[in-house]
């Protein structure tokens, strides 16, 4: 059985009444890429900045390469790369100057930050902006030098929220073909993304949340019987055997009837 | 087809902003951060009421006697010290008031008038308008108390007096907020306003050295700046003393006409806004590359091992200690105002021996010998702690969203305030030795004793504000924007830097007087450097205590720093 890179368990977070994660229990193994889905608000990007470090959980806890994050922060980060929702940038550095930074932050000699900082900025297509302030780049061009900071370091576990909003299609390739290598040699990628066909694409398991609880896990094949298999129970169409999209899977799951529901009834004045 | 809802009247429109504003203050006392910093904002703004209050009844009582003695030629000089203080302290001085961003509300169909009037009202819940119109009403009241058949007169000329006022600050705000919207035109005025600012101190030893010359060139000129709009309502109210009611109307007119324009002018700034005007610094569109490289992927992506901690060049501070003291020297040389708080201690020392060393006569007692000599350096070195240590207090409220990087990477905090503090420090130690330079070439360079006293009487004062920087930073964060003049930190981090400082004034007065009454100079620096010891193992408490702190405070911080 492989080893597991990242384990959640009894991971809940309140903020005054509202619980926005409550009792998430994940389990993604070492080399898996990990898809992480959900609805708007449903806890996403709130168990991620718990699962890096950003946020203090109310219970539970985060073990991440085995490591225990809260006992073990210092450790336990130097072995992740993060991009997080706000991207994390310092504005006023410029891209080459922000990349030998978060180098050095994660203990890497300044030549080696600097080798690793061009490395990078040519693979992102930044090269040309390496002396541009990160302020006046344009949001495809910040994700992507996000992304170059997350990895600087070579990480073991790689946590993206929504890393390919707003890059163009190209860099996107040339960021899945990276990502893909990534995994191929061992490190652990766990995303979320609101685009349901590269998460398709890129993902072998998936786990979707929904107000704050995690509703279905497993691998794409392992959801996509699932879903067919309750279909079946309840009279659907879908066989066992149907190949189910992820956005069907997804909707199935979160349950989009209401959607349907929503759509013919209300708002009856936008008509 | 769905209909579409009809356009609420300005007044109406005007009364929903308000009603929002009012929401979004009330919903951001539920932090506990928001609640704090108002907190502080109430116990400042009842010392600024005080002060205002304590100046108004000094105009009332002044006014009343200018009429008394007729002499009004010094209420004309009243109002332009009134027009000048409500135009140039607002640019000056770190400002209560928040700037209004129009942008926002620019997706709701908000018609001009509503917009212009908004505008208007910010420039009217600034501190220094409150004051500026209470000073105008206490005037009313000391001329109408003097000469009550004056009042219809006095009234309407302070009215206008303050619409033209008002005007003319917003005016001069919108388009500072044009100009200073693009990086090369901010450095510019910077550069323009260190030079204002020099000239300042000029015009005081000029005044001193031509003084029956200016004092004749402003007789002589009354005709021009009397007629300028600052002083016309006291022209008016001169003239309506003196029974010319149409000397009196002119004057009144003349301020109206001035008013006019200057609103004219301004409704220019606005309506540019209104019509989608965007003054941020927006992101440069992305250039497109023909084709798309296909290269591979860097090491660090291809399963490179994780790095290890290493120690950088300098040997004696770990890798992230270093990189963040580049980093906070970077930021520091890319914002203007911490530049300006750099270089303008250093021009202010230079200006205040100048003048002394020009117009010292031979046997005349220099500007070093009225302070005894040796004290020049010492009031010098206060003088630049006392500015540079406004760094301390909010030291990171320039990280923005980076502030997440700071909680990512594997640092503890402690790091990252000690690369943080050895820049600052080293910023003072360079200032410290800059004005020795500048105090020994235009004076006499301090004694011995002197020089290890100011310097052991530094690392004591640095010692204490770096570690209550640290603590408050942490404590009560508040987010400042690049090349914003008018920011200000948390309310309470102002009044307990207050406090920290005049308590540190008073052990660095108290060990001084002590030293010299049991023993003599000499003792000065021992007794400094016992103080330091004490200061260091209090810093370094609080350095330790740092990144549990931060652990603490990271909801609050990421909050504050990050939105």
């Amino acid at each position: 059985m492989p080893e597991p890179a990242i384990v959640a368990a009894g991971l809940s977070r309140r903020f005054g009444n509202l619980v926005a994660v409550d009792q998430v229990d994940l389990r993604v193994d070492a080399g898996q890429f990990f898809g992480f889905l959900g609805p708007n608000g449903a806890g996403k990007s709130t168990t991620i900045r718990m699962m890096t470090g950003l946020l203090a959980p109310s219970s539970g806890r985060v073990e991440l390469l085995g490591l225990d994050l809260e006992a073990n922060a210092t450790e336990v980060k130097r072995q992740i790369g993060v991009v997080p929702e706000g991207l994390a940038l310092f504005d006023r550095l410029t891209g080459s100057e922000y990349l030998n930074f978060v180098g050095q932050m994660y203990g890497l000699d300044r030549a080696t930050s600097a080798q690793r900082t061009e490395e990078l900025l040519e693979f992102m297509d930044l090269a040309d902006r390496r002396k541009t302030l990160v302020v006046d780049y344009s949001h495809g061009m910040k994700k992507k030098l996000a992304l170059a900071a997350a990895v600087i370091h070579g990480p073991k576990i790689l946590f993206l929220d929504e890393p390919f909003e707003g890059v163009d299609a190209i860099a996107a390739g040339t960021l899945k073909a990276m990502l893909h290598n990534m995994t191929a040699r061992g490190a652990t990628i766990f995303l979320t993304s609101h685009v349901l066909e590269i998460v398709e694409r890129l993902c072998s398991h998936l786990a979707i949340i929904n107000k704050g609880r995690i509703i279905a896990q497993g691998s794409l094949d392992e959801l996509r019987a699932g879903v067919a298999a309750a279909a079946h129970v309840d009279g659907g169409h879908a066989a066992p055997d149907q190949k189910l999209t992820l956005e069907e899977i997804f909707l199935a799951v979160v349950g989009h009837e209401g959607v349907q529901r929503k759509s013919e009834e209300e708002l009856s004045w936008l008509r | 087809m769905a209909s579409v809802a009809n356009l609420p009247g300005p007044a109406r429109q005007l009364w929903l902003v308000v009603a929002v504003r009012w929401q979004i203050f009330r919903n951001g006392l539920r932090s506990s951060s928001e609640a704090v910093h108002t907190l502080g904002s109430v116990v400042l703004g009842l010392f600024y009421a005080v002060l205002a209050l304590g100046g108004s009844a000094l105009i009332c009582f002044g006014s009343y006697a200018i009429v008394k003695t007729q002499n009004w030629i010094v209420l004309s000089l009243l109002l332009w010290g009134i027009f000048l203080f409500w135009q140039l302290a607002p640019v000056m001085v770190s400002g209560m008031n928040p700037g209004f961003d129009g942008r926002n509300l620019l997706r709701f169909p908000l018609s001009f008038s509503a917009f212009f009037l908004l505008n208007l009202a910010y420039g009217i819940a600034d501190p220094f308008a409150i004051a500026g119109i209470l000073w105008h009403a206490a005037m009313g009241v000391g001329i109408s108390i003097a000469r009550p058949d004056l009042f219809g007169w006095n009234a309407l000329a302070l009215g206008v007096s303050v619409i033209m006022n008002l005007l003319f600050n917003r005016l001069i705000f919108s388009w500072l907020e044009r100009i200073l919207a693009k990086r090369l035109m901010r450095e510019i005025v910077t550069a323009l306003f260190v030079l204002f600012f020099v000239g300042l101190q000029f015009s005081g030893f000029m005044l001193q050295r031509e003084g029956p010359a200016v004092r004749r060139a402003l007789r002589n000129t009354a005709g021009v700046w009397s007629n300028l709009p600052p002083a016309l309502a006291g022209t008016a109210i001169e003239q309506a003393a003196a029974d010319d009611s149409l000397a009196a109307l002119r004057a009144v007119g003349l301020l109206g006409i001035y008013s006019a324009a200057f609103g004219a002018f301004y409704a220019i700034r606005v309506r540019a806004q209104f019509t989608g005007e965007d003054l941020g610094e927006s992101a440069a569109p992305a250039r497109p590359r023909p084709t798309a490289k296909r290269i591979a992927a860097p090491a660090a992506a291809q399963g490179a091992p994780v790095s290890r901690a290493s120690s950088l060049g300098s040997g004696i501070f770990s890798g992230p200690v270093e990189a963040i003291f580049i980093k906070e020297l970077r930021y520091f040389y890319r914002n203007s105002m911490l530049m300006m708080n750099m270089f303008m201690p250093l021009i202010l020392i230079a200006f205040f021996i100048l003048p002394s060393s020009m117009q010292r006569r031979p046997g005349a007692p220099s500007f070093f010998s009225r302070f005894g000599g040796d004290f020049a350096y010492p009031a010098a070195v206060a003088y630049i702690a006392l500015l540079m240590m406004n760094f301390c207090p909010n030291n990171l409220a320039y990280e923005g969203r980076g502030i997440e990087r700071l909680y990512l990477a594997p640092v503890k905090f402690r790091d990252v305030m000690l690369g943080k503090n050895l820049f600052h420090g080293a910023l003072l130690a360079l200032e410290s030795v800059f004005a020795l330079i500048l105090v020994s070439v235009m004076g006499h360079p301090p004694s011995a004793v002197i020089l290890l006293a100011t310097w052991s009487a530094l690392l004591f004062s640095a010692l204490i504000d770096l570690g209550a920087g640290n603590w408050l930073s942490l404590q009560f964060p508040r987010r400042f924007e690049f090349g914003v003049r008018r920011q200000r930190p948390s309310g309470l981090t102002t009044i307990i830097s207050f406090g920290v400082f005049f308590a540190k004034m008073l052990v660095i007065a108290g060990a001084a007087y002590l030293c010299i009454w049991l023993a003599g100079p000499w003792l000065l620096p021992v007794a400094y450097i016992a103080l330091s010891a004490a200061a260091f193992a209090l810093y370094r408490l609080i350095l330790e205590g740092t990144t549990r702190q931060a652990i603490q405070q990271r909801d609050a911080l990421l909050e504050q720093l990050s939105r």
